[in-house]
């Protein structure tokens, strides 16, 4: 469709207008000249009736006055006489013809003078219609009229022998009024139409003339009235279609008309498509400060606050997670040792999303985790800095936090909660933590929150949580909810590879992304766990093993099962069984007992023999020559190399060698 | 420990699987054994072994040396690099890792 409005040729409105008035310029001529040649012929043959009336009139009277007794019928020099007077009024007046006759009572018509200007036509007039010649046409209704009585005359188009005529008739009347003989007067059509036609020329010269200047005139008023208006307003539109900008109008006019009222509209159209680019481009450049925003925000939310973190100490461990939602809300949570047995976890939800959130996010959390460090009590932390925030908080920000520090030495968790939904109690029977809600840091100034204490035994644990994870919504738009989040961590205590925090998150993580599906998800999902280890695991593992080498395949997997990272137990499991393969090899003892304890993170290893005495801790020093090396020599080199600690003792004819392993994940150093 | 063995020509080939220790020692010496004097090249290959001990890394070093060097050692792990490297042999055995 656009292409054939491309294609449409361009016909201006002046262009237009102009045309217009040419064709009813043209019309209007030939109409006029149509009925101007109409009514001047009229015209014309009407005073061509006066001129013949009078020429006939005259006529009369000559004849009256010439031949009072009319008896011209028998005078022959009156004939010539009147004849020649005929003649004269003919060449006067433009008559064609002029003639004098008279009709019988057999209606038989017998002229008496036929005169014509012209020579030749009275030549021939006298030849066939002169004295003495009769003939017995139909006579006319003026004629007939006269017969009667009535002696009006009259005028009749008659066609015969001597062309197309116009013929008067006047009957002649003598002094008693009697009918005594007719008179006649012809014009030639053709004389009639000659006169019409130069009346015509001058008449359609003049109204052609005249409606040339009346439409120039009136072709001026339209062009500035209308037509330059409208172009005007076209090339406006068509600039500001182009540039987006309007040059005003400014046009003065008397009147309001529908081009004013375009006018007015387009101005208006213009301001408000002017105000609306200027509020789409606002709300552009707002958008992508948003996006930009957000962008920066979720950089600070992920460098502040790491996707997983495990902290692991002996018997205690702990673990967070934190899975920011596109539009990141503003989760954090915090993990840190106080000392050796105190180990403290918080879990944090700031109000409102952006940069904002993102910093006071980082200010809060820091500034909590500062006055913990400091030696502050949970309660008192969380006291100390909602008074500190409050007292400067212009944004009105505030957050929900809950800490807890769990101190080993006695088993206790002591914790506080300022407006944090309560964690999952991680036992048999999982429930909430009986903590009371508290009020977000940042409201106000002047509330308590209060500390709490609970005794943890072995295996139990707490689950921190932010309402991402319960207000996460599947497709039929159900929450995950509380109950779900406990049946989780029941299910999950009751599996026996369950042990570490890590596991709990791990697994309610892995629930919510099953109960989600492919939902997208719209809140940070955080997590943090803390648990303690199960009782079994504190046990010093004692056997006594035969000096023979399958035996290490005894205590490998008790070994191996006691570390965290498989690397660490894979080296720890090297030292041990070389240790072991030199026992046998060269003390030649008949007794081997095998310790497995774990000591403040560490795990420790002890061999007792009663064969020779051999100190391996002084040999393995010197690196031994690649030739020599398939003779042995290695292994002690090796227990050196993959334990932490070796000591070597030597008590009641007995050797005592003891490894100690670092038991902690190789990435957290 | 799974030792597999394929041998073509004067080439040997054999898949060590699992945990190589003092007890599989043993059983890679019994392995080594049935090769033939014909056999005068061999590739150990490591990319499945778990665990080395000084057992084994003793019987590797003998093929090296009976062998005169022609002994290569394919995808070697970095729990065993690191025990390689604390003996040094790292640099006197040809490892290939691509």
């Amino acid at each position: 469709m656009r292409r054939d409005d491309n294609k449409k040729i361009r016909l201006t409105l002046i262009t237009r207008v102009s045309l217009i008035f040419t064709i009813s310029l043209i019309l209007a001529s030939i109409v006029a000249a149509i009925i101007s040649s109409i009514s001047l012929y009229r015209g014309t043959v009407m005073e061509s009736s006066d001129v013949a009336r009078t020429a006939l009139v005259s006529a009369q009277e000559l004849v009256r006055e010439v031949d009072p007794f009319f008896n011209f019928e028998y005078d022959q020099k009156l004939q010539k006489e009147l004849h020649q007077s005929f003649r004269r009024i003919c060449s006067r007046t433009q008559l064609r013809y002029m003639y004098l006759y008279t009709i019988d009572e057999d209606q038989v018509v017998h002229y008496v003078i036929c005169a014509a200007d012209a020579d030749e036509d009275d030549r021939l007039m006298n030849e066939l219609r002169g004295y003495g010649t009769s003939n017995s046409r139909a006579l006319l209704d003026s004629e007939k009229n006269a017969l009667n009585g009535n002696l009006d005359g009259g005028s009749e188009y008659v066609s015969n022998e001597f062309g197309s005529v116009y013929m008067w008739i006047m009957p002649v009347t003598d002094d008693d009024g009697d009918l005594k003989a007719f008179l006649g007067a012809d014009y030639s059509i053709d004389h009639l139409v000659e006169l019409a036609k130069e009346n015509a020329y001058l008449y359609c010269a003049g109204t052609i003339f005249a409606m040339i200047l009346s439409l120039i005139i009136a072709s001026r008023l339209i062009k500035h009235s209308t037509i330059m208006p409208i172009k005007q307003l076209s090339d406006q539109m068509t600039l500001f279609a182009k540039n987006k900008e309007l040059v005003p109008i400014g046009r003065n006019t008397y009147f309001e008309d529908e081009i004013t009222d375009i006018e007015s509209s387009f101005s208006e159209m213009v301001k408000e498509i002017s105000d609306y680019t200027e509020n789409i481009e606002a709300l552009t450049r707002d958008k992508v400060q948003n996006q930009t925003q957000m962008e920066i925000a979720r950089n600070i939310q992920c460098g502040v606050v790491p996707q997983n973190k495990e902290l692991l100490k002996d018997l205690i461990s702990a673990f967070g997670f934190s899975h920011p939602a596109k539009e990141v809300g503003g989760d954090f949570y915090e993990m840190f040792e106080l000392d050796d047995d105190r180990l403290c976890i918080l879990i944090g939800d700031v109000s409102g999303k952006g940069i904002t959130a993102a910093l006071f996010m980082m200010m809060i959390k820091s500034a909590i985790r500062e006055k913990i460090r400091s030696g502050r009590e949970v309660a008192d932390a969380l006291n100390e800095v909602n008074c500190d925030v409050c007292a400067s908080n212009p944004e009105f920000m505030f957050a929900t936090v809950f800490a807890a520090i769990y101190d080993r030495k006695n088993a206790v968790l002591s914790y506080a909660n300022a407006g944090h939904n309560p964690p999952i109690l991680i036992k048999d029977d999982p429930a909430e933590l009986e903590v009371e809600p508290g009020i977000a840091i940042g409201m106000f100034e002047d509330i308590v929150i209060n500390p709490y204490e609970l005794k943890l035994e072995n295996g139990e644990g707490i689950l921190l949580y932010t309402d991402g994870i319960t207000e996460s919504i599947n497709k039929d738009s159900e929450q995950f909810g509380v109950d779900r989040l406990k049946a989780e961590v029941k299910r999950s205590y009751g599996n026996k590879s369950s042990v570490a925090a890590k596991d709990f998150v791990m697994e309610v993580s892995d629930a919510v992304k099953v109960f989600t599906g492919d939902l997208e998800q719209f809140d940070d999902m955080t997590m943090v766990a803390l648990v303690v280890s199960k009782d079994e695991e504190k046990e010093i593992y004692e056997t006594s093993l035969l000096p023979e080498l399958s035996e290490f395949g005894k205590i490998k997997d008790k070994l191996l099962n006691t570390f965290i990272s498989i690397d660490k137990a894979k080296k720890a499991a090297l030292a041990c069984e070389e240790a072991f393969v030199n026992i046998v090899s060269y003390s030649g003892a008949d007794r081997i007992s095998f310790t497995l304890s774990r000591d403040q993170g560490f795990v420790v290893v002890s061999y007792c023999d009663n064969g020779k005495e051999f100190d391996p801790t002084g040999y393995g020093n010197e690196v031994k020559e690649f030739e020599e090396l398939d003779s042995g020599g290695m292994g002690i080199f090796l227990i050196r190399d993959n334990s932490d600690e070796l000591h070597y003792d030597r008590k009641d004819d007995k050797n005592i060698l003891t490894l100690k392993f670092k038991n902690t994940d190789p990435e957290e150093n | 420990m799974n030792i597999s063995k394929s041998i073509s020509g004067n080439e040997a080939m054999l898949k060590l699987e699992g945990w190589l220790d003092t007890q599989a020692a043993i059983e890679l010496a019994e392995v080594l054994e049935t090769i033939g004097p014909e056999v005068d090249t061999m590739i150990f290959d490591m990319s499945d072994l778990e665990y080395i001990s000084s057992s084994g890394v003793r019987q590797i070093v003998s093929v090296h040396k009976k062998l005169n060097g022609r002994l290569t050692l394919k995808g070697v792990n970095d729990n065993i690099l690191d025990v390689f490297k604390a003996i040094g042999i790292d640099k006197k055995i040809r490892i290939e890792n691509e």
